[in-house]
C-alpha cells in the first residue's frame, strides 16, 4: 500500500523524529533505510512525496534524486532533501539533482518542511 | 533583464550576524523574505544557502555585521537583493573579491559583486522567473 511520504533516512532516531513531524499533520509515512529500496519502493507503490537524507548507505542522496527524476514513473514526485550537508554547493548539487527544496537539519528544520508540505499542496 | 533604474521594494528585512548560531536565524529570515516575493521552494532554499554561506564569510573574517535582505524591481523584473557591508575587503581587488566570493558560492545566486564604496559592500540578486516562481509549481495531487 502507499504512503503519503516516503522517508528515506538510514539513522533510526532521526528518522524516527521527522516521521513524527509528519505523521502530526495527517499524512503516512513509511521508512526505508537506503536509497536502492527507496527507488524500489517509489516505483512499486508511488507516494505523494519522497523526504531523502544525502548521507545514505550504497547510494548517496543526490544519486537517489537524479534517478527518481530521470525515470518517468517517479519523475512527478517531489522530493525534498533534508540534510546536514548545508554549503552553497551541497544546496545546488541537491536543487541540480532535481530535488523541489533542501533543508538543512537545523532547528527550523520542521517548521520549513511543514512549510514544503503547504506549498506542494499535501496539508492544509 | 528589463533596463531601468533599480528600485528597493519590500519586504525589508534586517539580520544581524554575531556568532555562528546566526546562521540558522539568517536562513529562515531569508526563506520567508523569498516566499513573500513568490519564490518557490526550490530557489529559497538557493537564497537561504547564499544567505547562509554570507554569514561563513563574515564570521570567517571576525566581524560583526548586518546583511539586509529586500526585494528588487528593475523594469518589469522582481527580484530578491542581499547587501552587506564589508570593510575587511577594503583592501582587496574588487574583481578578485569578486570571483573568491564566486567560487565560494557557485552559481547560487544571478549576481554576485563585491561594490568599491567608502565602505566596500557585498551585493547578491537572484531574479524571479517563471521557473522559480510559487505560480509555476506545478500541482500534486
Amino acid at each position: 500500500m502507499a504512503h503519503d511520504v516516503l522517508l528515506v533516512e538510514d539513522s533510526p532516531t532521526q528518522a524516527e523524529q521527522i516521521k513524527h513531524t509528519l505523521e502530526n499533520t495527517g499524512l503516512t509515512v513509511q521508512v526505508v533505510g537506503d536509497g536502492p529500496e527507496a527507488i524500489r519502493e517509489a516505483m512499486i507503490n508511488p507516494p505523494r512525496l519522497i523526504v531523502l537524507d544525502i548521507n545514505l548507505p550504497s547510494m548517496d542522496g543526490y544519486q537517489v534524486c537524479r534517478r527518481l527524476k530521470r525515470n518517468p514513473d517517479t519523475k512527478d514526485i517531489p522530493v525534498i532533501m533534508l540534510t546536514e550537508q548545508s554549503s552553497a554547493k551541497d544546496t545546488m548539487t541537491g536543487l541540480q539533482a532535481g530535488a523541489d527544496d533542501y533543508i538543512p537539519k537545523d532547528i527550523f528544520a520542521g517548521e520549513h518542511l511543514l512549510d514544503t508540505l503547504r506549498e506542494l499542496g499535501l496539508i492544509e | 533583464m528589463s533596463e531601468g533604474q533599480r528600485v528597493k521594494i519590500p519586504p525589508v528585512m534586517v539580520i544581524q550576524v554575531e556568532d555562528s548560531m546566526d546562521v540558522m536565524l539568517a536562513r529562515n529570515i531569508a526563506r520567508r523574505a523569498a516566499s513573500l516575493l513568490g519564490f518557490n521552494t526550490a530557489s529559497r532554499a538557493q537564497v537561504a544557502s547564499a544567505v547562509a554561506s554570507l554569514v561563513g564569510v563574515i564570521l570567517n573574517a571576525g566581524q560583526r555585521q548586518v546583511i539586509n535582505l529586500h526585494g528588487l524591481r528593475q523594469g518589469i523584473d522582481v527580484g530578491i537583493q542581499v547587501v552587506c557591508d564589508a570593510p575587511w575587503l577594503a583592501d582587496a581587488s574588487p574583481e578578485n573579491a569578486t570571483v573568491a566570493l564566486r567560487a565560494k558560492m557557485g552559481k547560487i545566486m544571478d549576481e554576485i559583486s563585491l561594490v568599491p564604496t567608502a565602505v566596500p559592500h557585498i551585493e547578491m540578486v537572484l531574479w524571479l522567473n517563471a521557473e522559480r516562481s510559487k505560480q509555476s509549481s506545478p500541482p500534486h495531487s
